[in-house]
């Protein structure tokens, strides 16, 4: 075997050490980037989490203080509409309800919705705390909201007005679900109030059904409805919502409106949604143009009108329809912002 | 004379709701199909006991009763003679008479 010269030994030495510097340098760099990399996520990340305030008032309903509630509606959609707007955005979002303090049945069901419908597209990418106001975290928890969350209960219900709140949702008209709600009011209505309410409610759920996108044929949009009732003083309140095209959409696509739609009387009046859920109220046919179809809404208004008691709400759209049976009047109102789909209210006195 | 009692409570569901199969379990569309329409063919009466339920949507009264004109093929005079309606509310009653005779103008249209 030949014998290296000490000049090529200190070459391939020389070259070793550099190989292995070269490598170690390369290593440093590369373990350097990693670092940054994670460094950017988190940085990422922590800028990317959006902190939404929710609203103090969770309400759509309109009462003589018609300005303060219509500014309460408004934050209440915005506020929806901002988790929306955020996660569309791809950020996450933690919602803060420290300031909530007022739950009505309508804003809240509204919510409620919206809420679900986000969470399970999105359900990692939001998170919530606890909020503030006693009331307001004890219904949280009755309806489930923060078990959904993640959550843990932490409060034992006695708040008398969580207590009396009764929520159901389907995906169908299978209104079994309503049967505890009625044999828990059966006292303190009259069993013609009650079966008048039933085909109200049973109705608002087959038009949430049926009209949910407008079309007749089977399809696979979102035809899901939830339920708000709860007691409060003397009044039974029930609110049914769904998140269809809403009365105003429904009607503007009804083929045999199209002429009274481009007709010049009043035409601007036809631009308001209240104008639209206005004429679906007087009308005896609904947008599947079948004249043995349309009578529900007629029949919800009679049943409030002809009982008279309490009052009858639809929300649809920008729209607002309200009959006050203490009134004997019917009104309409349009808002600057739409809800999504149709929400239906009905205020009963109690015996 | 053969007579047939329908008590939709006991035979059909406390809580009817919805028009058509698709809408749920105990629609409109399902009652007469499977209950009411096959009665009035087998018996010459037909009773139809409303009482006992949560209340009846006019989805499920129209498609029950004013269907058996539009899906059937039955005359107004037909089902006058052979189905009576019994319940504690005439509300109802005279919805149902409401939706058989406006079933038979369309149909006669």
């Amino acid at each position: 075997m030949k014998k290296l010269s000490i000049k090529y030994k200190t070459s391939l030495l020389i070259k070793s050490k550099q190989s292995l510097r070269t490598h170690l340098k390369s290593k440093r760099l590369q373990n350097r980037r990693k670092l940054n990399e994670i460094k950017r996520k988190i940085n990422e990340q922590k800028s990317t989490i959006v902190k939404i305030f929710a609203p103090e008032h969770f309400t759509l309903h309109i009462s003589e203080k018609d300005s303060l509630r219509a500014e309460s509606r408004n934050k209440l959609l915005r506020f929806i509409s901002k988790i929306k707007q955020s996660l569309l955005e791809n950020k996450r979002v933690h919602i803060s309800f420290k300031n909530t303090n007022l739950l009505a049945p309508s804003g809240t069901l509204l919510f409620i919705s919206e809420f679900e419908k986000i969470t399970n597209e999105y359900s990692n990418k939001i998170t919530i705390d606890y909020p503030k106001d006693d009331v307001v975290e004890q219904l949280f928890q009755h309806i489930g909201l923060l078990e959904k969350m993640g959550l843990p209960n932490r409060k034992e219900i006695t708040a008398e007005q969580v207590r009396c709140w009764d929520f159901a949702k389907g995906n169908n008209v299978d209104t079994s679900e309503f049967k505890n709600l009625f044999s828990k009011y059966s006292n303190a209505i009259s069993e013609d109030v009650s079966s008048g309410l039933f085909d109200s409610m049973s109705e608002a759920v087959t038009n949430s059904f049926q009209h949910s996108c407008g079309h007749q044929a089977e399809c696979n949009c979102d035809k899901n409805w939830w339920m708000f009732a709860r007691q409060q003083n003397n009044t039974l309140e029930v609110v049914i919502y769904d998140r269809g095209i809403g009365i105003p959409e429904s009607l503007r696509r009804k083929p045999e409106l199209k002429e009274w739609l481009r007709a010049p009387y009043e035409r601007y009046k036809k631009k308001f949604d209240s104008t639209m859920i206005n004429v679906a109220v007087q009308s005896t046919r609904s947008s599947t143009k079948l004249a043995h179809r349309g009578k529900g809404l007629r029949d919800m208004l009679d049943f409030v009108r002809d009982g008279n008691i309490g009052g009858f709400f639809i929300f649809s759209g920008a729209g607002l329809f309200l009959y006050s049976a203490e009134r004997k009047n019917e009104t309409s109102q349009d808002f600057i912002v739409p809800i999504s789909g149709t929400l239906i209210q009905w205020q009963l006195s109690l015996n | 004379m053969t007579t047939k009692l329908i008590s939709i409570s006991n035979n059909f569901s406390q809580t009817p709701a919805g028009r058509y199969y698709t809408d749920g379990p105990y629609s409109g569309e399902k009652f007469r199909t499977e209950i009411l329409y096959p009665a009035l063919i087998e018996n010459e009466l037909v009773k139809v006991d409303l009482d006992g339920t949560l209340g009846y949507g006019s989805s499920f009264l129209e498609e029950a009763f004013g269907g058996l004109i539009r899906e059937c093929k039955m005359t107004l005079e037909q089902i006058e003679s052979k189905l009576e309606i019994h319940s504690s509310r005439n509300l109802y009653t005279r919805r149902i008479k409401q939706y058989l005779v406006d079933a038979s103008k369309i149909k006669n249209k």
